[in-house]
């Protein structure tokens, strides 16, 4: 019984970017300088090490027999969860094939299953690129000299499109949007927006910024999220 | 000798699931770590000024965006451009390789990349740079490594963790 809570427990949380930028832009408010927090997160290769050392050896892996308590173990997995471990079991058992099939007929073969799939990497290629366009290019440009230090606000930009992406992804048991096109035309118009803003510079306030960097997170996060979902179907 | 070992697999056996989905959850986590703490500071490590004060630093007058040489841009690059490459090669000849050094592989370049970054003064650019990188190889590389033992360790299980702790 304790391990269908703590797999329960386990399974709901999708942090890696927000607890990294968050950590980072935390740590550096408290007052360590940016050498001295990038310099205490050598505890992540450790801790990579030590979960490596804690997994069962491979011969007891190998040797174990596949019960089926494992699997009925996962009190139901959520659906996107379910979808996104068989895609990528699918993938790793295609990639395993393809190497001992010739190059070139593997490569093809590869090709024609893209192309039902095009109508969801589209609409995510075009909203990852918004993305980070704005991420990379504009963050650092959208600068508010009346307020808080630049650096800080890099930073801050970056926790809050981290915290709106993680919430956005999450939401996919309460909302799902069939229409994906939705998302690219939201995010290019945030991208022309910001766009704007760092040319001409009408916006008077920084949280105005922040709002507009949350939104799109939402929408990237929502993107991913529902083209999988769609996608798995 | 004998007796531990197999204690230590009784143990394994009763909790093989949860030591199996915890794993992977830290892994998954700890994997994309180091790609996101090189965006996120992405400004501090270009800016020219000393990075180990956390002072104000007197703002650029001249310059009303108050931008560095060169963009963050080009972190985004090189925290991608390796990885890319990495993942697109490695598949033909790393199945050579056993898993525990491919695992310390992993960890000692996630390592270096954060020494790299943190230590090297501000002009010595390229050497920042190649921490960006490493932190890029040790992540795809760490993901290809992690998802292929995956196989082993009753994929429901460990895909689940992993793809929750990466998020």
């Amino acid at each position: 019984m304790a391990s269908h809570k703590v797999i329960l427990l386990i399974k709901k949380k999708r942090a890696a970017g927000l607890l990294g930028s968050f950590g980072y832009a935390a740590l550096t408010s408290i007052g360590l300088s940016p050498r001295n927090t990038i310099l205490s997160m050598l505890f992540i290769p450790v801790l990579m090490a030590l979960s490596y050392i804690a997994l069962p050896s491979i011969e007891f892996a190998k040797n174990r027999e596949v019960i089926d308590d494992d699997i009925n173990d996962l009190v139901k997995q959520s659906d996107e969860e379910q979808e996104e471990a068989n895609t990528i079991v699918n993938s790793l058992s295609r990639n395993r094939l393809s190497t001992d099939d010739s190059m070139m007929g593997a490569f093809f073969d590869k090709l024609s299953l893209i192309r039902p799939l095009l109508k969801y990497m589209i609409p995510l290629f075009i909203v990852y690129y918004a993305e980070y366009l704005i991420n990379q290019g504009l963050f650092e440009l959208l600068y508010f000299k009346n307020t808080f230090d630049h650096k800080l606000q890099y930073r801050w930009y970056s926790v809050t499109y981290q915290a709106a992406v993680f919430l956005s992804r999450s939401s996919i048991q309460f909302i799902k949007i069939k229409q994906l096109w939705i998302f690219p035309v939201c995010q290019c118009c945030v991208l022309a927006f910001l766009l704007c803003e760092v040319f001409l510079q009408f916006i008077p306030s920084i949280a105005i910024v922040f709002a507009v960097i949350f939104l799109e997170g939402l929408f990237g996060g929502g993107c991913y999220v529902n083209a999988f979902d769609m996608g798995s179907y | 000798m004998k007796k531990k070992m197999k204690q230590l697999e009784k143990f394994w056996d009763k909790h093989f699931s949860v030591f199996v989905v915890v794993s992977y959850w830290i892994l998954g986590l700890c994997n994309n770590f180091a790609y996101v703490i090189m965006l996120s500071a992405a400004h501090d490590i270009l800016s020219p000024s000393n990075k180990t004060s956390n002072a104000t630093t007197p703002t650029n007058k001249t310059n009303k965006y108050d931008c560095n040489d060169l963009s963050t841009g080009t972190i985004l690059l090189a925290d991608i451009i390796p990885g890319i490459c990495i993942k697109l090669v490695a598949p033909f000849f790393v199945h050579k390789i056993k898993y525990s050094y491919r695992v310390f592989l992993v960890v000692v370049v996630n390592a270096c990349s954060f020494l790299l970054v943190a230590l090297t003064p501000s002009d010595l650019q390229w050497l920042i740079f190649l921490g960006v990188c490493c932190a890029s190889f040790s992540s795809s590389f760490g993901e290809i490594t992690f998802l292929s033992l995956s196989t082993l360790y009753s994929r429901k299980l460990s895909i689940s963790g992993w793809s929750s702790g990466t998020g």
